[in-house]
């Protein structure tokens, strides 16, 4: 086999594998554009190993572009119907292109494929995709060049099949820069990369029963690793506060009180007391976050401020993006209250406690309800003391009922009513619907929490994850007094399973890809390049003005690296040499240019053309025997430049020899 | 630009000159648009994951400009020239190519000898000559053949070598010029004897035989030259010997012949010249004695390598008003 032959097997290998990449990033975006990938990359590939003739190109031709198209018009229309005319195109270049330009115009779509991906997908399983391609395109490149050129080369090595070496690393090696980059490149500003928002019944309303249908779920809802106010970490399963709903209709819960939303302060605290928690959370509807209960504060990388309301239920509007934050829960139990926040809420509170704001109930409420809670707590002996209410009623519906995620049907006008005395099995949704409606009828401010209980360790890490299928409901009341307590009538769910050794070790690789790429920010950037701490000793950002100083040294820093990328360009484009390693062999060389303008001011013009040893014979030709010095130094200078000689032996003698030539090297007379 | 650089000093301006060269290709152009656009997304949107894209594709251009910069460092050239060369014709001959650096291949070297002997004029010079070098290995030269088209006759001074690649990607073209000085006397292009026959009057030709593909018995063959008719090959000779070969006859040897060039001006002066010199190179190779008339100058017929050189330049150089 020729050297071209092998260099072009080796490139229409290598080709292929970007191409497969390129699908496989489709794969990442699910559903329809996963589809399109497959499609589009399976007929791709096919393509390139199998010859296909006109006739029958032009028939899987048709049908690729209908199928992705039609397959595309049921997704998101836009980027579908691009993702479908890339996949298609990559296709026909497949199908029929054999030549280094075809290759280039594969690869061109692959990173259009990649690039879609980027706009709609945040998976984990873009990292091996991405550093496949970083280390596949430029060696399939660099082997499209090679190709595309030997043809033209009348080289008398081609038959001699030449390796390609070391051109093998170019592909790791702009790896390696890619991240170098990545992380050095400065940043403006950073967005999240929107993502869907999760179904889990955590918005400002909710119908009786929809949380059974996302209890199969098992995506993952959040991360969150909790320390107490030690450090120590702190094991599940936690109660991860979401929404609070204080309106029943009969058969919905309802949020009222989004309306009253305050602007919260952030930032971190200093409490003897606080449960920090570093959480990173799926968008939920509604822009909802959670925390455990008691959240005084949260801090977020951008510093704006979440909204907080007196239902005491945290949210940032115009989240789209998965989001990580921390916060810090102050167990109610706690007696001392420092946070303003707190105190601030508590005085709303008191407000809407004398509305009867978390009393209320429907007109039409099952009188069967009230006379049920009344029989309850009589005979438990526990009528009058509202937190002994509360915990019989949550005693007796854990005792009495059951659980199941699917409701039986029944004949009963309103969802509790079934629940309560024809059914008795139901969800969380019910169990919490339950015991906050008997308080109500007992005169007990009470409202139904949504939010997730759960948190299965990584043995790899120290978060715990929380799936949609962690979603639960329980109830506060207010009985304490001063203090909303939480009640959980819902009976005790089987023990919590740990992920998978497969599925930890994904949670990890999917959680390093959040914080290292996705959440790689310019304050990120900037605290990292403060740590270093010799390009600025000792400073720091600012508590208040971080932002302000991060955005600054960001577009300090965008123009610095920019003017320092384009000088680089246009000195490498100038030619300025860098001799790299060189240092050592200067020396001689050094003496020779020395030597060549002492010959030059004594009035000997040598041709500019000739290499060092031809110029100093030609001067010895012209000169006589008092020249021999520059042969001498001109052979040195070989010596040192294309063999092993040791410049710093020849130094001394090639200083000798310039100094000889001085000393005997006679002035030319003109005419 | 041109007019800031021509207000710098010389050496400036020669160092301006001598700069390396960096070019996108057709492929680079995309490349470049497309880096633009990935630029813009992800400073506008600060998808991160752009970045990741970005910082690839900012990092193969990086690695394309310094691998292309290393590719061309080191390589020494040297040309190989022809015999001899006549205009119009393909010249072949070798441009060497020696990678002295210890290690590192030099890839895809495109040489192009330029018609000019200034650097500053290298970007607006004719190619002369190109070739294309695969692979030259570190500390080894490689010897890539090229064919010089000289477009005219006389003294020619080969000069600038312009070294160009587009390793490693094909994105980006870069070169660099050499100046290699070598002097070169182009012969006038030959134009078929036969010719000059049938133009006599025209022409140049005195005293030449009149049918000389079947004039006298056949004495043997020998290698074919410019100038020879094509029914005078033998090609069962040619064949078993690999080279053209044609016939020689008693009639075509040990003759003496001199041709005379028509004096004239421009282009008909050219063309009696090229007649001339198909007929010079028709005559030497019969093995005849060839002289030259040329207007009051007369050379006496001779034969003989060194003979058909002095010919030859004096065919080169006639008429030409600098020529010493």
């Amino acid at each position: 086999m020729t050297a071209e032959g092998r260099l072009d097997r080796l490139r229409k290998w290598v080709v292929l594998a970007v191409v497969v990449v390129g699908a496989l990033t489709t794969l990442t975006m699910g559903g329809v554009y996963a589809l399109i990938g497959i499609i589009g990359g399976t007929v791709a590939v096919v393509g390139r190993l199998l010859p296909v003739s006109k006739g029958s190109w032009r028939t899987v031709n048709i049908a690729v572009l209908v199928g992705c198209v039609l397959v595309g018009a049921l997704g998101s229309f836009q980027v579908a119907v691009g993702l479908a005319l890339v996949a298609w195109l990559q296709v026909h270049r497949s199908c029929t292109g054999r030549t280094p330009a075809d290759d280039r115009v594969a690869i061109l779509l692959a990173l259009l494929q990649v690039l879609l991906a980027c706009i709609q997908s945040i998976s984990g399983l873009l990292a091996p995709l991405f550093a496949a391609f970083a280390v596949l395109v430029p060696i399939a490149l660099v082997l499209s060049h090679l190709v595309e050129s030997a043809p033209r080369a009348l080289d008398p090595t081609i038959g001699k099949t030449p390796g390609l070496g070391g051109l093998w690393s170019i592909g790791p090696f702009t790896a390696v820069l890619t991240v170098v980059l990545f992380f050095g490149l400065p940043r403006i500003q950073v967005e999240g990369i929107p993502s869907r928002a999760a179904e889990s019944g955590l918005g400002d309303k909710v119908k009786l029963g929809d949380l059974g249908s996302l209890k199969s779920n098992p995506a993952l809802a959040l991360r969150a690793t909790v320390r107490d106010a030690d450090g120590g970490l702190m094991t599940g399963p936690f109660y991860f506060r979401g929404t609070v709903f204080d309106h029943y209709t009969g058969d919905e819960w309802q949020s009222t009180l989004k309306g009253q939303s305050k602007r919260a302060s952030v930032g971190r605290i200093d409490h003897p007391d606080a449960i920090l928690q570093e959480i990173v959370l799926e968008p939920l509807q509604d822009g909802i976050l959670v925390g455990l209960p008691g959240v005084v504060r949260m801090a977020f990388d951008d510093r704006r401020r979440p909204l907080h309301d007196p239902n005491g239920v945290w949210r940032r509007p115009d989240l789209s993006t998965r989001l990580s934050y921390v916060v810090w829960s102050i167990p109610r139990t706690v007696e001392d209250r420092p946070d303003p926040l707190r105190q601030a809420a508590s005085r709303v509170e008191a407000v809407m406690l004398r509305e009867e704001a978390w009393t209320m109930l429907p007109p039409n409420i099952d009188p069967r309800v009230g006379e049920l809670a009344e029989r309850i707590v009589t005979e438990a002996g526990v009528a009058g003391d509202p937190a002994a209410e509360a915990l019989a009623l949550q005693q007796w519906l854990r005792t009495e009922y059951a659980y199941t995620l699917v409701p039986e049907a029944s004949e009963e006008a309103q969802p509790l009513s079934a629940f309560l005395f024809d059914t008795k099995r139901g969800h969380c949704e019910y169990f919490a619907t339950a015991l906050a409606v008997m308080l109500r009828t007992r005169g007990i401010p009470a409202r139904v929490v949504g939010g997730f209980y759960g948190g299965e360790p990584n043995p790899f890490a120290d978060w715990v994850l929380v799936r949609q299928s962690d979603a639960h409901a329980w109830v506060e009341a207010w009985t304490g007094g001063d203090v909303w307590t939480q009640y959980d009538a819902t009976p005790a769910a089987s023990a919590i399973s740990g992920p998978s050794f497969f599925e930890a070790l994904s949670d990890l690789a999917a959680a390093r890809w959040q914080s290292l790429i996705l959440d790689y920010s310019l304050e990120t950037q900037v605290m990292a390049l403060l740590d270093l701490g010799s390009v600025i000793r000792g400073a720091q950002l600012p508590a208040g003005g971080g932002t302000l100083t991060a955005v600054g040294l960001g577009l300090g820093g965008t123009v610095f690296g920019l003017v320092a990328f384009a000088t680089g360009f246009i000195a490498l484009g100038l030619g300025i040499r860098f001799r790299f390693g060189r240092r050592g062999k200067a020396r001689v060389t050094r003496e020779l240019l020395r030597a060549r303008t002492l010959v030059r001011r004594r009035g000997w013009d040598i041709p500019e053309h000739l290499p060092p040893v031809e110029a100093a014979d030609w001067l010895v030709d012209h000169v006589g025997p008092s020249a021999e010095p520059l042969r001498t130094l001109s052979w040195l200078h070989y010596e040192v430049r294309y063999g092993s000689a040791d410049d710093r032996d020849k130094a001394a003698v090639a200083r000798e020899a310039r100094q000889a030539l001085h000393k005997t090297l006679p002035k030319r007379r003109r005419g | 630009m041109d007019w800031l650089i021509a207000r710098l000093p010389e050496r400036y301006q020669r160092a301006w000159a001598r700069r390396v060269r960096v070019r996108p290709t057709r492929d680079g152009m995309w490349f470049v648009a497309l880096l633009l656009g990935v630029l813009a997304a992800s400073m506008t949107t600060g998808n991160n994951l752009l970045y990741v894209v970005l910082a690839c594709l900012l990092s193969m251009l990086v690695v394309a400009n310094v691998l292309a910069e290393i590719n061309l460092r080191g390589l020494e050239v040297r040309r190989e020239l022809p015999p001899e060369a006549f205009a119009g014709g393909p010249s072949a001959g070798w441009v060497v190519i020696h990678n002295t650096r210890p290690r590192g291949r030099a890839w895809t070297i495109l040489v192009e000898d330029l018609a000019t002997t200034e650097v500053e004029h290298a970007d607006n010079a004719s190619v002369l000559a190109e070739g294309v070098g695969l692979v030259v290995h570190p500390g080894e030269a490689l010897r890539v053949p090229v064919r010089w088209r000289f477009p005219h006759r006389g003294p020619c001074t080969l000069g600038v070598v312009r070294l160009t690649s587009g390793f490693p990607f094909g994105i980006l073209r870069r070169s660099r010029t050499v100046t290699r000085v070598e002097r070169l006397l182009i012969y006038p292009r030959p134009l078929d004897g036969g010719d000059a026959d049938r133009g006599a009057g025209r022409g140049a030709l005195v005293d030449t035989p009149r049918r000389r593909g079947t004039q006298g018995e056949l004495m043997g063959f020998r290698e074919y030259v410019p100038g020879d008719s094509l029914r005078d090959i033998h090609w069962v000779t040619t064949a078993r010997t690999g080279s053209p070969m044609v016939r020689v006859r008693s009639g075509q040897v040990s003759r003496e012949v001199v041709i005379r060039v028509e004096p004239g001006t421009g282009e008909q002066l050219e063309r009696n010249i090229q007649r001339a010199t198909g007929a010079v190179l028709q005559h030497l190779g019969w093995g005849h004695a060839v002289g030259l008339e040329l207007g009051e100058e007369l050379l006496e017929p001779r034969s003989g390598p060194r003979w058909r050189r002095t010919l030859l330049g004096r065919l080169a150089t006639f008429g030409l008003a600098d020529t010493p």
